[in-house]
């Protein structure tokens, strides 16, 4: 267990060097990257803002906390763009869907560490938490929430059920990539679009079975909605804890098992296909 | 002691055993607008060899025979319906990482350097992942540098780099851990004469000086024969011809050339075949199995207004050729 912590360290810390280096070798690209996902992550947020701000909120959301479901969405998903999103690990299906496995499997280490360590991306990724921090930050303030370490704590739960069901969703759909690898390429991105689209909406006031699929079949409601509901006004353990805790669950169960049977396919298989297109760009 | 089941040596020696291996694929094709029809595509067909410590062979086949088939078996990548693979005894599907610890793998025309940083942080990427202790990586990345000239391109961004450069890197990153066994596929593909001159040479040195097992796959049977001491040719799946160059061409008929040039056109010469004429040459083919030298002299002598003549061996990318040929027919 030490020796694989030392190695997850180790690797954290090889590619967090690496992109050190990139951010500093190539900082005019690096600069136009960082400005344009920084306006790509406002703009997508501008317009439920507005909205709620023109209305004086959506549903049953004031302003103040519609702004802080858009900061909570980008604090998680900056975090979580920050650990996987470098080199398509987010965006599986790329990976998997353009043959570049084989560059994987070559290497001595297990495909979950491989996966787990080559994302990160400290200073070129880190723009999306910032941004999430400062807007949920402005929005506490304007809410004069009272905030105990028992609150950080409901903030840290919430903050990894986002960052589960992101890499569940896009692991489970992107193992598609293993059978289809032309058709499926770009399928992780079209989740990740869609719950980026999806879930920065507040969806108070929808009826009961369009919510209650919101928050299971497509668990977009689990992303900002609820968890800001949780952590503004308090929810029951049912709904607040144990709901966010299961639907987590079993997607994670359902990507490993595709996963699994996708990999043994492509033993059988392999992928006819190979483009380096995007490969370790 | 143990010993392998397929050759009796003992495993020590043995880097990789292919046992009777049979790898299909069923593929689903499309017959007419609704019909369907299942076929079942051999790329391995009952194919069994080993290789011993410190050879360098040629894995050689047309286009579609089952190279990257076997590149993928032996990698663990793929897994055989039948038989057996085990690189150093073990299996590679069931033991990738400690297999790959000791392999080094470049697969034709894919890159393994990082796109978007230097040579160098490529090798110091490496290093980590594998492991290597700073010892060991200080060594080879110093005999790296010298045989293959990477000091000029140690801080170029990898992107930067011509083909020829990027194959030379990709190389030296392929033997950065100092692996038993190198599988490299296609490694001389788009290089130009002098860049494959240096790979070619480096990659005999290599194996001579580290004991290093080679496996190599070309389109390029010149650049095979030149390096390899082994040659296997597959074809179709099976493994048509396992031996050194001297077989190949006993195999193949002991061909030779003949390139006369006359005043006037292509004279009858007894014993030789007459092959087609290029540039003011007569060509022709004779088996020096069968037609002795002093023959095809005296018929050349016989010839009248020979302003020149030139003997030689048939080139090796026809006799392979031919064998292709010959074994379709059969097919």
């Amino acid at each position: 267990m030490a020796g694989k912590l030392r190695a997850y360290v180790r690797l954290l810390a090889l590619y967090g060097r690496m992109d050190l280096n990139w951010m500093l070798q190539d900082s005019v690209t690096v600069i136009i990257i960082l400005i344009s996902e920084t306006l790509q992550n406002l703009s997508s947020m501008a317009g439920v803002l507005l909205l709620a701000v023109r209305f004086g909120g959506v549903g049953s959301l004031s302003a103040d906390e519609v702004l802080f479901m858009l900061g909570f969405y980008e604090l998680a998903s900056g975090l979580c763009f920050m650990l996987f999103g470098n080199f398509n690990v987010m965006h599986i299906s790329r990976r998997l869907g353009r043959g570049q496995l084989d560059h994987m499997l070559i290497q001595p280490r297990p495909l979950l560490l491989q996966l787990a360590t080559e994302g990160f991306m400290p200073f070129t990724g880190c723009h999306g938490l910032i941004i999430g921090v400062i807007l949920t930050w402005i929005a506490l303030a304007r809410l004069e929430l009272a905030l105990t370490p028992g609150w950080f704590l409901l903030l840290a739960y919430y903050v990894v059920i986002h960052m589960a069901l992101q890499i569940a969703q896009t692991a489970l759909y992107g193992a598609s990539a293993l059978w289809r690898p032309v058709a499926c390429e770009e399928i992780s991105t079209m989740i990740l679009d869609l719950n980026q689209q999806l879930g920065k909406f507040p969806l108070a006031g929808l009826q009961g079975w369009l919510m209650a699929a919101l928050h299971t079949v497509l668990p977009v409601g689990l992303l900002a909605y609820l968890p800001a509901l949780a952590l503004l006004r308090g929810l029951g353990k049912g709904i607040g804890l144990t709901l966010p805790l299961a639907v987590a669950s079993v997607f994670m169960a359902a990507a490993i098992i595709c996963m699994k049977k996708g990999l043994k396919h492509y033993e059988i298989y392999s992928c006819n296909r190979y483009k380096d297109m995007g490969h370790r760009n | 002691m143990r010993y392998t089941a397929a050759t009796g040596t003992r495993t020590w020696d043995t880097v990789t055993e292919v046992c009777h291996v049979t790898k299909y694929f069923d593929q689903i094709q499309p017959v007419s607008l609704l019909r369907r029809e299942r076929r079942r595509i051999y790329a391995l067909n009952d194919v069994s060899f080993s290789l011993q410590r410190g050879e360098f062979a040629a894995y050689a086949g047309p286009n579609g025979a089952g190279k990257s088939t076997t590149f993928k078996l032996l990698c663990g990548m793929l897994r055989p319906q039948q038989g057996s693979v085990r690189l150093f005894g073990m299996d590679p599907g069931a033991r990738r990482i400690d297999v790959m610890r000791r392999t080094g793998v470049l697969f034709g025309g894919r890159n393994e350097l990082w796109w978007d940083h230097p040579v160098r942080a490529s090798f110091e990427w490496k290093k980590a992942v594998w492991d290597i202790d700073e010892a060991t990586y200080a060594r080879v990345c110093g005999e790296m540098r010298e045989l293959l000239d990477l000091g000029e391109l140690w801080n170029s961004f990898a992107r930067e780099l011509s083909l020829g450069q990027r194959m030379r890197a990709n190389l030296a990153l392929t033997l950065l851990h100092d692996p038993e066994l190198v599988l490299l596929d296609e490694p001389t593909l788009g290089l130009d004469v002098l860049a494959k001159r240096q790979m070619i040479d480096f990659l005999k040195r290599v194996n001579r000086e580290k004991q290093v097992t080679l496996l190599v796959t070309s389109h390029d049977m010149d650049d095979l024969t030149e390096m390899a001491n082994r040659i296997l040719l597959i074809n179709e799946g099976r493994l048509a011809f396992d031996g050194d160059y001297d077989q190949l061409i006993r195999m193949a008929g002991d061909n030779r050339i003949v390139k006369l040039r006359v005043r006037g056109g292509a004279p009858v010469l007894p014993g030789a075949q007459y092959a087609g004429s290029e540039e003011g040459r007569h060509i022709y083919r004779y088996d020096a199995g069968v037609t002795g030298v002093q023959e095809i002299f005296s018929a050349i002598a016989a010839v009248p207004g020979v302003e020149d003549v030139e003997l030689g061996h048939e080139a090796i990318e026809r006799v392979i050729a031919r064998l292709y040929s010959s074994w379709k027919e059969k097919a």
